[in-house]
């Protein structure tokens, strides 16, 4: 029967597996941050810090060439962020300069995907469908992962490639390749971990609003208090109580780099997997069917 | 038969929301009708799945709902009462996102849900933001998610809430063209008498959380012994309902404007009332049949819940 005439054709399909089920919600988390231009204009500012080291890379691919050997290891100073062949050149834009991109990515987006389809009362729709609350989270979070990602993980990457297309050799490639795979798994760990935590606060709140006060306070609160701490205590390991300072102690320790602040990398692991088990805990409360449906 | 219950209790809490209800529902437009906290959307997302029951069976579609909820919801198009969006989605996107929920194919997903909103009347609106629809159209929207996977059975939780007399008669008029022409099963849960009047042809009366009663419409409404209304003009009142009482009628209940309702068994003729009448004194006016209405049914059978309790 043709549409044209209102009709309707009875439908004859193989059920799609739960990944394809759970894509979707992802691709519309991703696409959220896009759908209106000042999302764009902000993404891009998120950008800047890897932008300004790329051009920096561009305006120097003349008369640089790269060094004998890559210098993975020690500490990270102003020589090294303006050095392609170490580590400290592409983590530069992302862990010391890009606090600030992260809090305006998450609180835009990430905190605010579940939040805000419980107020919207869209969970119920969500869970009368062949998807499971935990699927439901899952795209969530993958969605969100893959916005950060964009901005850092992806980016860094495309820094390196550039680095590595610019030289005149494979002596770059040869230099960077020893910290560059420890480098990028750090980052993409460091997304994935802390996109978990902004979904799974947006998760325990019941709007949009209210998610991100929670997500600043705990983000910059954690930040002041292991800030205090570490002076008080004199304990470098206190730092860890952030979850972002937590993240990019991992991510060093995998790039071979020796951070300023000095303490265990296994400490903040441990903290972040704590913290992010908690808020699980609680968002599968949260995320229970009837707390959805049966109010 | 699609859906069947046996001695379902549904408890949030310490509150009983549906009291050991049974009942089978044949295929065709249902109607579960019944006042605001009845129990009708607790029965209808307990066979989603959504909602354990505390102690009873069910069936839905040949399935046990709690063993395989998600399954269900494959075959089953839900219409929630809540007026609920998914935000930053237009029309398009939500109907698509829904299906494709549901299982189908992403292709399949964007083509069906192109026919789906057109179907529904809302083609020209599809790329606008849901959250920018009148509640007439996000009730199709609504609709459309529910219909759009091409369920076998179809649960619409007080479809008209919120709708103009216009909008009201247009989604009763889809909801008639699912069950008929589109051959779907549909559950219609309303508080509304004659929207599940217009629609159904089987219904379940609901009374907190007790089912009342349920049959077909011509069932329900079907008098177990005739009616007739009488007006009279003049005679005495008192004399008349004895009269009539003596000829053979059942119960003569006069109100306040002088009619009276009369009940009598088959067979009765409606000559003896009329001598009745002569002999009060009076003038016959007016005597007609009276037919049962859905809404007598309904209010009969709370009056007879409240007494029995």
């Amino acid at each position: 029967m043709a549409i044209f005439d209102r009709g309707y054709r009875d439908l004859i399909y193989q059920p799609t597996r739960v990944f394809a089920r759970i894509w979707p919600i992802a691709r519309h988390e991703l696409a959220a941050m896009f759908r209106i231009r000042f999302g764009s204009i902000v993404f891009l500012a998120c950008l800047l810090p890897t932008i300004g080291q790329l051009i920096f890379l561009l305006m120097r691919a003349g008369i640089w060439e790269a060094a004998p050997s890559g210098r993975a290891g020690g500490r990270m100073s102003f020589g090294d962020r303006m050095d392609p062949s170490t580590a400290s050149f592409y983590l530069w834009p992302i862990t010391t300069m890009s606090f600030v991109p992260f809090l305006v990515l998450t609180t835009l987006v990430s905190v605010r995907a579940i939040a805000k389809d419980r107020a919207a009362g869209a969970l119920e729709i969500y869970w009368t469908r062949a998807i499971s609350p935990w699927s439901y989270f899952l795209g969530k979070w993958y969605g969100s992962f893959l916005l950060l990602a964009c901005a850092f993980f992806a980016a860094p990457l495309v820094l390196w490639i550039t680095s590595v297309l610019l030289a005149p050799d494979w002596s770059q490639f040869e230099t960077t390749i020893g910290f560059m795979p420890g480098l990028l798994l750090g980052l993409a760990w460091m997304c994935a971990m802390l996109s978990l935590l902004a979904v799974g606060v947006s998760a325990l709140a019941s709007t949009p609003n209210l998610a991100a006060i929670l997500w600043l306070f705990l983000i910059m609160g954690s930040m002041f208090l292991s800030e205090i701490l570490r002076r008080l205590l004199r304990e470098t390991w206190m730092l860890a109580i952030n979850p972002w300072f937590a993240g990019k102690r991992v991510v060093d320790q995998l790039a071979g780099i020796t951070p300023f602040n000095d303490y265990s990398a296994w400490t903040a692991l441990a903290w972040i997997s704590t913290l992010a088990v908690v808020v699980l805990l609680l968002a599968r409360r949260r995320l229970r069917v009837l707390e959805a449906v049966a109010t | 038969m699609s859906i069947a219950l046996e001695d379902v209790t549904i408890a949030y809490g310490k509150h009983v929301a549906v009291d050991r209800a049974s009942f089978v529902l044949p295929t065709g437009a249902v109607g579960l009708l019944g006042r605001n906290g009845a129990g009708k959307t607790s029965i209808l997302r307990a066979l989603l799945g959504l909602v354990q029951p505390s102690s009873g069976h069910m069936q839905i579609l040949d399935l046990p709902p709690n063993t395989d909820p998600r399954e269900v919801r494959r075959r089953v198009g839900y219409m929630p009462e809540r007026d609920g969006f998914i935000p930053g989605l237009n029309g398009f996107e939500t109907v698509a996102l829904a299906a494709q929920l549901s299982g189908l194919p992403r292709s399949q997903a964007f083509r069906r849900a192109h026919e789906v909103l057109w179907l529904i009347g809302l083609e020209e609106a599809r790329y606008r933001a849901v959250a920018g629809y009148s509640t007439g159209m996000r009730q199709k929207v609504k609709l459309g998610t529910a219909l759009v996977h091409d369920p076998d059975l179809l649960f619409l939780d007080e479809p008209t809430n919120g709708l103009d007399p216009r909008g009201r008669v247009e989604m009763l008029d889809l909801v008639a063209r699912m069950a008929g022409e589109l051959g779907k099963s549909v559950v219609l849960s309303s508080h509304i008498l004659q929207d599940v009047e217009r629609v159904c042809s089987h219904i379940v009366l609901m009374e907190r959380g007790k089912v009342l009663a349920a049959g077909t419409v011509r069932e329900l409404t079907a008098n177990a012994r005739r009616a007739f209304d009488l007006s009279v003009d003049g005679g005495d009142p008192v004399r008349l309902v004895a009269a009539l009482r003596q000829r053979g009628v059942e119960q003569a209940t006069p109100d306040a404007r002088g009619n009276v309702r009369l009940e009598v068994v088959e067979g009765f003729s409606t000559a003896r009332v009329f001598a009745a009448v002569q002999d009060s004194g009076g003038v016959v006016r007016r005597l007609v049949e009276h037919r049962r209405s859905l809404e007598d049914v309904f209010l009969g059978a709370v009056r007879d819940e409240e007494a029995g309790r």
